[in-house]
């Protein structure tokens, strides 16, 4: 949980300027950033994926369509092909690196989604209180209760499973949790003084939620959002593996699909088979890693003396 | 104390879990005869009731248990089963078949002729499942004697020899009232066949025993097994270290492997199913096709674009055959060999010259042609997601024809939203799916019929010529005369292409040697084949099976010992603990 | 507990429970693919059959009296007949739910004796060796996909060692001597599945039972009892440990949806004969009737678990409980 006194706005302070005060605060969470050891090594996965899914690309190309001929179908990693065919005789490398952009992409766009939703859902939830808190949370505890797994199964066999259609998917299925999350913090801020000082110079409910309390809830909605993308990007991988992925844009979830299908495990072609696997790992500890480190950071109680 | 009694509590657990390998499945020798024949597959029956099923898994059960009047020798031409012989009258509207003697039911009732009656008349009455159409044209069904039944039918019936319906008892389907058909499972099938039935665990195995008194001689298999697998690939690790004996249906990459390895034999032969690019040819308005499909030039090019050797090479793994007519190879007594002309095979030049001859040309330079008035070369294609090898075989597709000019727009559905598609006013350009056809032509030429619309057929074809010939080869019995009917039905569809037959499929299994020996293709295939052939005659290798069954019952009683074992241990640990507890006097704590 | 509290509890459950309802119904019937073209989709049917299984399933008629046939066969208790089995829905269930809950109930009690176990161990010796060990662990294992797990399981200790058999919830159609040696055999082929299923929650568990205690120890009364005198180990055992659970009953309970998932893709690698594989099997077939059973009693099982671990939490948590 966000400890609130860590980062809260002070009206009375005229001597240094907004601005100056959001610096101060800023160098502050890198310092003690830079001594969490897991952070960084979080921060470097993270960087390095984002490079790779950014620039790999361009370096090393990747048709999804294009097609080797027969001989070439699942070949083991020589000088050309760095880790060898896959089941259409295409470089698994470069498939990889191509791979690393829908998955990464599905991910965090996904994650936005549900990020957007959980935090509108909770902070009016929370703040409002009241009837629409009783029917956002009945709202909410539905979704939450509706298995994840079968109703995305559903939903993409429904839409179709084009790129698009599986982030909306994931994005409209996954908020839940956070929407519950956000609303227990709401709640904590929602007595704050500053609070009760807004209301008493008459400003309207918007511009409170809008203006004190996300600000306040932001931290933990900031370190939540990484923790959702790791389970964004495995749960993409999951529908993927189990057939619902797109086909023109693969995935590591989806070469994962093909591996399976194929039977690479069956005819020991292993290298079509563990490098994506390897890939969600790696994206999804240093995701892990990331998180776990901002929860330290804003909860003191967490972190090592 | 606690701590420590839990922490060897749970190493105890643990250490139990890891002996579990050691534990052997104890055969109780008696119940589990070692000559057990376990055929692995990737699809299980939806029912074993005939008027439900329509699954080839039923199919090949149904060849097991059910015996019919005639089945199919090797070289598929037909053999009497139930039916020792027969004779049709000069006019061909009436047989006579004379039954096997002596042949008993699985619970011992006595077969007779009056089964057969029961069973026809009510195939011919519930009109469901996979065998009532093949009855069709019956008028009676007489049984003078109880191993005599004639047949009398209203037209000349062409497919009386093929067949294949089971014959049910009657003692027991009597028993089933016709509203009650469409449901009854049919739980514990009882047949005349070589096996019967023993177990079906739904989502696990289905269990078959010989039928030691069988009247075509006993099986040497003893019991005959058939675990499912969700997926091939474990399906496969399992055949290599022996779970299984034999699997059906394993891919293309799992063939070349296995063929490399010794103590297997494998097959990829050409069997009775295809895969094909399905052209909306509607002529009605309503049609949501592109119209330019209803252009035979255009057709024609694409099938000169179609490299099929290399759809099958890349996205099969090479196994499988280019295909040609509707009606596959594998059918030898009715399938016509076309020339390569005829055919329109492989050529891209003559692809490009025939689109230029018809006035597509590539106006604006985009690397796609347009007709006259500017419309494009462009049509959807559709692929079903859940076959990766249809998916990849319509990618390459896409390739194939870009090269002389025809743009595809591919997208990958799914099985159901691609049927709604082509149901909804034949809302679809082009797609990629497959049929699987009997011994007998009538059933796959006729799902390009007129009559099918609405119904099986996918592109709305039709052709008042090719109907008319499809209905004057049903009732030509004269084998000369229906071949030429044949053949000439496949002459119109090459011209008019509603399909191109891209691939007929292999059938790809997979036998291990060093258990069983005998092992014989029919037609290609040792599993789902016209006939039960290998069922019946393969022979367990001698040597193998006294070693395993000494194995086995020395191995008696060898699981028990794990779990006293493990009991022991804990006691052995709590006595400790506790012992050790009394010793350090008692808690302190508790007294606060 | 406080009967205010459970009356709430029991009633937000069941309004849940009828908006399941609702939402299940319509989310399925708004699916594209038309069944009965799938199932006719062989030459050797007739439209005749077509005609009769349209009005074996009642399919056709307006919507809203398909939605009270279906209200009024669910207060039978009857969930319709399957579209692909031709038998009805309960019944096919019944089977296929048994070895699914076998599953994920054991593969529940391993991750989460496995994570209170380690996640004590990490967090009293916070920073130690056994901590980041511990903690690498369950990161990892908390990363991996739960199916990708799975597949390399078989290939190293099935195939390749051969030390568990690679598929199947038992030997196919073989008869065992004594119900112990049935059981042992069941054992044996569930010990992988229950495995994979389970260590990606063993990682999460040990993250939290960690972070939960470290949590507590630093609450005020762990320094008043120290105080006091009390040993460490005492307070640990008897307040910490208890306190630091409580936590983790409610994420039990939200990890449910997680075991579905994962049980259907532990059950699609390893051929387990149970609830998973049926959905999916029922949804490629579009098999309506079966697909809104399977979905119907998932959720309403992940909806009474929610319901006992609330009660459970209310007795446990002093705050609440009188």
């Amino acid at each position: 949980m966000v400890d609130p006194n860590v980062l809260q706005p002070k009206p009375e302070i005229k001597i240094m300027g907004k601005k100056d005060v959001h610096l101060r605060k800023y160098q502050q969470i890198i310092a003690i950033f830079k001594s969490n050891k897991i952070g960084m090594f979080g921060v470097s996965i993270f960087v390095f994926f984002g490079l790779v899914a950014l620039i790999g690309p361009l370096i090393f190309p990747y048709d999804p369509l294009q097609i080797g001929s027969g001989d070439e179908v699942l070949q083991s990693p020589d000088s050309t092909h760095w880790l060898g065919t896959d089941d259409l005789g295409r470089d698994v490398f470069a498939a990889l690196i191509s791979g690393s952009r829908v998955s990464l992409g599905i991910g965090l766009l996904a994650t936005f989604i549900t990020m957007v939703i959980g935090t509108l859902i909770g902070i009016s939830s929370g703040y409002i209180g009241g009837k629409v808190d009783t029917i956002l949370m009945r709202f909410t505890e539905i979704f939450l209760v509706l298995p994840w797994l079968p109703l995305m199964l559903v939903l993409a066999a429904l839409l179709g499973s084009s790129i698009w259609n599986i982030i909306l998917v994931i994005g409209f299925t996954s908020w839940s949790s956070t929407a519950r999350i956000v609303r227990a913090q709401t709640l904590s801020v929602k007595e704050r003084q500053f609070i009760e000082r807004a209301k008493a110079i008459g400003a309207n409910d918007f511009y409170i939620m809008y203006k004190h309390v996300l600000p306040n809830v932001f931290p933990l909605i900031f370190a939540n959002t990484i923790l959702v993308s790791a389970v964004a990007i495995l749960s993409e991988t999951s529908l993927s593996f189990l057939g619902m992925g797109d086909a023109s844009h693969p995935s590591w979830g989806m070469m994962l699909h093909y591996a399976f299908t194929s039977g690479a495990a069956s005819v020991g072609a292993y290298w079509f088979l563990l490098p994506p696997g390897l890939c969600v790992v790696g994206v999804v500890l240093g995701f892990t890693f990331l998180g776990y480190a901002f929860e330290e950071l804003f909860n003191p109680k967490l972190r090592r003396s | 104390m606690k701590n420590r009694l839990s922490y060897l509590i749970i190493v105890s657990i643990a250490l139990f879990m890891c002996f579990l390998p050691l534990a052997n499945n104890n055969v109780d020798a008696a119940s589990n005869p070692s000559n057990t024949l376990r055929v692995g597959w990737t699809s299980e029956p939806d029912s074993l009731s005939p008027f439900i099923s329509n699954r080839v898994s039923t199919f090949e059960l149904h060849l097991l248990f059910y015996d019919s009047l005639v089945t199919f020798d090797n070289d598929l031409k037909p053999v009497g089963r139930l039916a020792e012989s027969w004779k049709v009258s000069d006019d061909n509207l009436t047989w006579t078949f004379n039954l096997q003697k002596d042949v008993k039911w699985h619970d011992g009732e006595p077969f007779t002729s009056q089964d057969v009656k029961y069973s026809y008349e009510t195939f011919l009455e519930a009109n469901m499942g996979m065998y009532s159409d093949f009855l069709k044209g019956i008028t009676s069904i007489e049984t003078p004697d109880d191993l005599t039944v004639v047949i009398k039918t209203e037209k000349p019936k062409a497919n009386m020899l093929y067949v294949t319906a089971p014959i049910l008892p009657k003692h027991i389907w009597e028993e089933v009232k016709s509203d009650e058909l469409e449901t009854w499972p049919n739980e514990k099938p009882i047949g005349t066949g070589a096996f019967k039935f023993v177990e079906w665990k739904k989502g696990e195995f289905v269990k078959l025993e010989a039928n030691k008194e069988y009247f075509g001689g006993a099986p040497k298999v003893g019991e005959l097994i058939f675990p499912l697998y969700a997926n091939n690939d474990t399906m496969v690790q399992s055949l290599k270290i022996a779970e299984i004996d034999a699997a059906i249906n394993i891919n293309s990459n799992q063939v070349k492997l296995l063929e490399s390895e010794k103590d297997f034999k494998v097959l990829s032969n050409p069997t009775n199913a295809f895969t094909n690019l399905g052209i909306n040819t509607w002529e009605d308005k309503a049609s949501k096709g592109n119209p330019l499909l209803l252009n035979n030039d255009i057709k024609h090019a694409m099938s000169y674009a179609i490299d099929k050797q290399k759809i099958i090479d890349v996205a099969f793994s090479g196994q499988g055959k280019p295909g040609s007519t509707i009606v596959p190879s594998f059918l030898t007594d009715w399938h016509n060999e076309l020339s390569d002309e005829k055919n329109r095979s492989y050529n891209p030049d003559k692809a490009k010259a025939t689109l230029d001859e018809a006035g597509f040309t590539d106006r604006d330079g985009d690397g796609v042609r347009e007709d006259k008035d500017g419309k494009p070369l462009e049509f959807r294609l559709y692929l079903r997601s859940n076959s990766p090898e249809e998916v990849k075989a319509g990618q390459i597709l896409h390739v194939l024809l870009k090269d002389v000019g025809i743009n595809t727009n591919v997208e990958t559905i799914d099985d159901g939203v691609l049927g709604d598609r082509i149901y909804d006013n034949g809302d679809y350009d082009l797609f990629i799916w497959g049929w699987s056809t009997d011994i007998d032509p009538t059933t796959i030429l006729s799902i390009v019929s007129t009559d099918q619309i609405g119904n099986l057929s996918e592109t709305y074809y039709s052709n008042p010529k090719y109907d008319e010939l499809l209905a004057e080869q049903e009732v030509t019995v004269d084998f000369k005369e229906r071949q030429k009917i044949v053949y000439e039905m496949q002459n119109i569809l090459a011209e008019d292409l509603p399909y191109i037959i891209l691939m007929e499929e292999n059938a790809m299994q997979a036998v291990r040697t060093d258990k069983w020996k005998g092992w014989t293709p029919v037609q290609g295939a040792f599993f789902m084949a016209a006939n039960n052939f290998n069922y019946l005659n393969i022979e367990p290798i001698e040597e193998t099976l006294s070693v395993s069954a000494t194995t086995e019952s020395s191995e008696k009683s060898t699981n028990s010992w794990l779990i006293w074992g493990g009991i022991a241990v804990l006691i052995i640990i709590v006595a400790i603990a506790v012992r050790a507890r009394k010793r350090n006097g008692i808690d302190s704590f508790d007294n606060m | 507990m406080k009967l205010n509290y459970l009356i709430k509890k029991v009633t937000n459950a069941i309004i849940t429970l009828f908006f399941v309802l609702i939402i299940n119904y319509f989310l399925f019937r708004v699916m594209p693919g038309d069944p009965l073209a799938m199932m006719l989709r062989d030459p050797k049917a007739s439209p005749e059959s077509a005609e009769k299984l349209k009005q074996l399933f009642g399919l056709g008629e307006p919507w809203y009296i398909q939605f009270g046939l279906y209200i009024k066969q669910l207060s039978q208790g009857d969930l319709g007949m399957s579209f692909l089995f031709k038998q009805p829905v309960v019944e096919i269930i019944a089977i296929k739910i048994v070895p699914t809950l076998l599953l994920v109930g054991v593969a529940t009690i391993v991750s989460l004796i496995g994570g209170i176990f380690l996640g004590i161990l990490a967090a009293k010796n916070r920073g130690k060796k056994i901590d980041v060990l511990s903690l690498s662990f369950s990161l990892l294992s908390y990363s991996m996909p739960t199916f990708w797990i799975g597949v390399l399981l078989v290939a190293f200790l099935s195939v390749h060692l051969t030390l568990f058999p690679t598929s199947g919830m038992t030997t196919s159609g073989m008869v065992f001597a004594s119900s112990i040696d049935a059981t042992v055999d069941v054992a044996r082929h569930l010990f992988l599945p229950a495995l994979s299923l389970s260590l990606v929650l063993l990682g999460q568990y040990v993250l939290i039972m960690r972070n939960s205690l470290m949590d507590e120890l630093t609450e005020d009364y762990v320094q008043t009892a120290k105080a006091k005198g009390f040993s460490e180990k005492y307070i640990i055992r008897k307040h910490a440990i208890p306190n630091a659970m409580l936590p983790m009953v409610t994420v039990i309970s939200i990890n449910l949806g997680f075991m579905i998932a994962g049980a259907i893709e532990i059950e699609t690698v390893f051929s387990w004969p149970g609830i998973g594989r049926l959905m999916y099997e029922a949804l490629l077939n579009r098999d309506y009737p079966l697909l809104q059973g399977i979905f119907l009693i998932i959720s309403t099982c992940v909806i009474l678990a929610n319901l006992i671990a609330d009660v459970l939490y209310g007795y446990l948590d002093p705050r609440i409980n009188g």
